[in-house]
């Protein structure tokens, strides 16, 4: 049986242009997290908006623990999708850990990618022997800490409503309708894969031509990750911008485009 | 501030989008033993633990961005001490003309906080109950052993029957096709008395001869698949070049190469690999030269091949081999890996080259594929996995595969 991949993902295409946009969104978020962005480059480009299984409008009966257990598994729905579609030529735009997932996908296949744009990446969290990721392995765990407390309610009684109970359109239309809805579970694992995650070994393989932004004061991956990225992936380029925080395509959207817009014009001269 | 505001039960804070504190309560200043003048314009991130901010980043200010209000989120606060202060938030966002404000109130709730964790602690504990029964966790490992093997398995008699089917062909055609030939000069040798027939048998049973020598050669590669080891992929490539080489007496091969990593394998089958892939190279040359340029990367690739939903990860290295030479049309990329297929008969070779290739990335559990050009080149993939995993009980689920000869 074949996997309805668009239907999975829930991939949405806008957009007048030919050359894809591929827009992925990050951890705790769905593709609606781009509605700031994408409409600056609906008039020159096709673009793909697409959710994580587990995430927004995704197909939940999709999810596999094990699929998921590794950023592997992200970057095969990103390569199925751009399959599916037929995609070449793709400018990937990832925030956050799609970022890496992304660049997973580029080193995998090349051929289908022109440029990675990262959005506030990182190429491990926790801090280790000569690099700076920001965060100690406790406050990680003090993060899921959070999400379960968060979700206790949500775990044992809304998300298995939705699933199970098809008759109570009310309850399932609320959530499905809020932005950014995850199933707790898929969060708490997607979480755990996303911030134990450590890509630092993949940096080198990196073929294709990327951008890295990095936001002047971000928590999630401070200025030193920035620097060590562009340190350590060929043929990047680095931007720092004036936004603040780790969601610079929500908090600063206008900086945001004109710095991916600045990227593009540079690379089409 | 209202005075009811300000003396409220509940903490009140409000920021901006940059997460700037613009105004607080008294109350959420003696919750955290902060004055009110500390507070402002200072960031509201900074009033929670790490775990909070990051929270704050990728679920709170996104959702409130996006939707405006934010109901019922938990979140440690930081007092000036360092005294933790649990809270339920609840926040709506306003755009005003003068940028946009984020209005949030805080409730502490100590006592409550206790009982989830109690509630978390036991959820906790049962998961890891069931997560460390012994006997589970065999169960699922042998579940898991045995789909691999499986998995093995399937590819594997897919490649056995596709084999029985192109040995059947060999047999009942080019085989066949030399025996009429031979017994056709034969008896026109008897009937006309003529010796010059022979010559024509003779060439003909030395092809014979030589499709069974090919045959051989490549059932011979099972006999002696298991024997893996660490393999230098660049020893490997060297000493297969070295005996391309050495045979054609060849020197106009430029290799351009990246550093091989090692991998786990049959060092003298991938030497075969090898001194196939190098060998077409020199022999399809345009010309008196030809560059073949080697490349390498790894990364991970599911594990299972045949098994639809089953996942595990492990590191392949692909390996990409492109020379500037004749190359072919692209149209016949899955035939030339037929055995005895040969799309050029001028020049010399048994035409089971890339059969033997297919032959030996199938025994390591790899993937082999050609895109090709004419004139332009020839570009051949190798995927390999770096590590093989142990089978489960080798002795009682491997029948002996090796074709008698």
């Amino acid at each position: 049986m074949k996997t309805d991949v668009l239907k999975r993902n829930n991939v949405k295409i806008t957009g007048k242009g030919n050359q894809p946009m591929v827009f992925a969104h990050g951890f705790g978020c769905d593709q609606n997290m781009w509605r700031y962005i994408t409409p600056a480059f609906e008039d020159n480009y096709k673009i793909v908006l697409f959710d994580y299984v587990g995430a927004g409008n995704s197909d939940l009966k999709s999810y596999d623990k094990d699929r998921y257990s590794d950023l592997a598994g992200y970057a095969e729905d990103i390569l199925e999708i751009c399959e599916e579609l037929d995609l070449k030529k793709v400018i990937f735009v990832g925030h956050s850990v799609s970022s890496m997932i992304g660049m997973l996908a580029a080193i995998k296949s090349p051929e289908r990618f022109a440029d990675v744009i990262m959005v506030g990446p990182s190429a491990r969290y926790i801090n280790d022997e000569g690099y700076l990721g920001g965060f100690a392995k406790k406050d990680i765990i003090d993060l899921l800490d959070t999400m379960e407390k968060n979700y206790i309610g949500w775990a044992n009684f809304l998300a298995p409503a939705i699933m199970k109970n098809p008759k109570s359109p009310e309850l399932g239309a609320e959530l499905t309708q809020s932005f950014c809805s995850t199933d707790p579970i898929i969060a708490r694992q997607f979480a755990e894969v996303t911030f134990l995650s450590d890509n630092r070994g993949d940096l080198k393989k990196m073929k294709t031509p990327s951008l890295i932004m990095q936001c002047s004061d971000d928590m999630i991956a401070p200025l030193e990750v920035g620097d060590y990225l562009h340190k350590n992936i060929p043929n990047s380029s680095l931007k720092v911008l004036a936004a603040t925080g780790h969601c610079p395509h929500m908090s600063a959207p206008e900086e945001t485009v004109a710095v991916i817009k600045e990227y593009l014009a540079m690379k089409s001269n | 501030m209202d005075q009811k505001l300000d003396k409220a039960p509940n903490g009140y804070i409000a920021f901006n989008d940059k997460g700037i504190i613009i105004e607080v309560n008294s109350t959420i200043c003696e919750m955290l033993g902060y004055s009110k003048q500390e507070l402002e314009q200072t960031k509201f991130e900074l009033l929670l633990d790490i775990a909070g901010r990051m929270f704050f980043q990728t679920h709170f200010f996104p959702m409130l961005k996006m939707q405006q209000k934010v109901d019922e989120i938990f979140l440690n606060m930081k007092a000036k001490d360092s005294t933790v202060v649990p809270v339920i938030t609840s926040s709506v966002r306003e755009e005003n003309p003068d940028g946009a404000e984020c209005v949030c109130v805080f409730l502490p709730v100590h006592n409550r906080r206790k009982y989830e964790d109690e509630i978390l602690a036991a959820k906790k504990q049962a998961q890891e109950a069931l997560k460390e029964n012994k006997e589970l966790i065999e169960a699922r490992e042998e579940v898991s052993r045995h789909s691999k093997e499986l998995d093995k398995r399937i590819v594997e008699i897919d490649r056995v029957n596709n084999e029985i089917l192109q040995f059947n062909n060999i047999i009942n055609h080019e085989m066949q096709e030399c025996i009429r030939k031979i017994l056709l000069f034969s008896r026109l040798g008897k009937k006309e008395n003529q010796l010059n027939y022979f010559d024509n048998i003779i060439e003909t049973a030395n092809k014979l001869k030589t499709i069974n020598a090919s045959l051989n050669l490549f059932i011979d590669l099972d006999k002696d698949k298991n024997v893996f080891g660490s393999v230098d992929l660049n020893k490997c490539l060297d000493e297969a070049t070295a005996q391309v080489l050495e045979e054609t007496g060849f020197s106009g091969v430029e290799i351009i190469k990246d550093e091989l990593p090692e991998i786990e394998g049959s060092f003298e089958d991938l030497k075969v690999l090898f001194y196939h892939l190098i060998m077409n190279a020199v022999k399809f040359r345009n010309g008196n030269e030809v560059t073949i340029c080697i490349s390498s990367v790894i990364f991970k690739e599911n594990i299972y091949k045949m098994i639809s939903r089953k996942y595990e990860y492990q590191d392949v290295v692909r390996i990409t081999i492109s020379d500037n030479g004749q190359g072919f049309d692209n149209k016949h990329k899955e035939h030339v890996f037929a055995i005895l297929k040969k799309l050029n008969h001028e020049k010399g070779g048994s035409g089971i080259g890339l059969a033997m290739c297919k032959k030996i990335l199938n025994n390591h559990h790899g993937s082999i594929s050609i895109d090709s050009k004419e004139n332009v080149g020839t570009t051949v993939k190798l995927v390999l996995p770096v590590e093989h995993q142990k089978d489960a009980e080798p002795d009682k689920l491997k029948p002996d595969h090796s074709v008698k000869t």
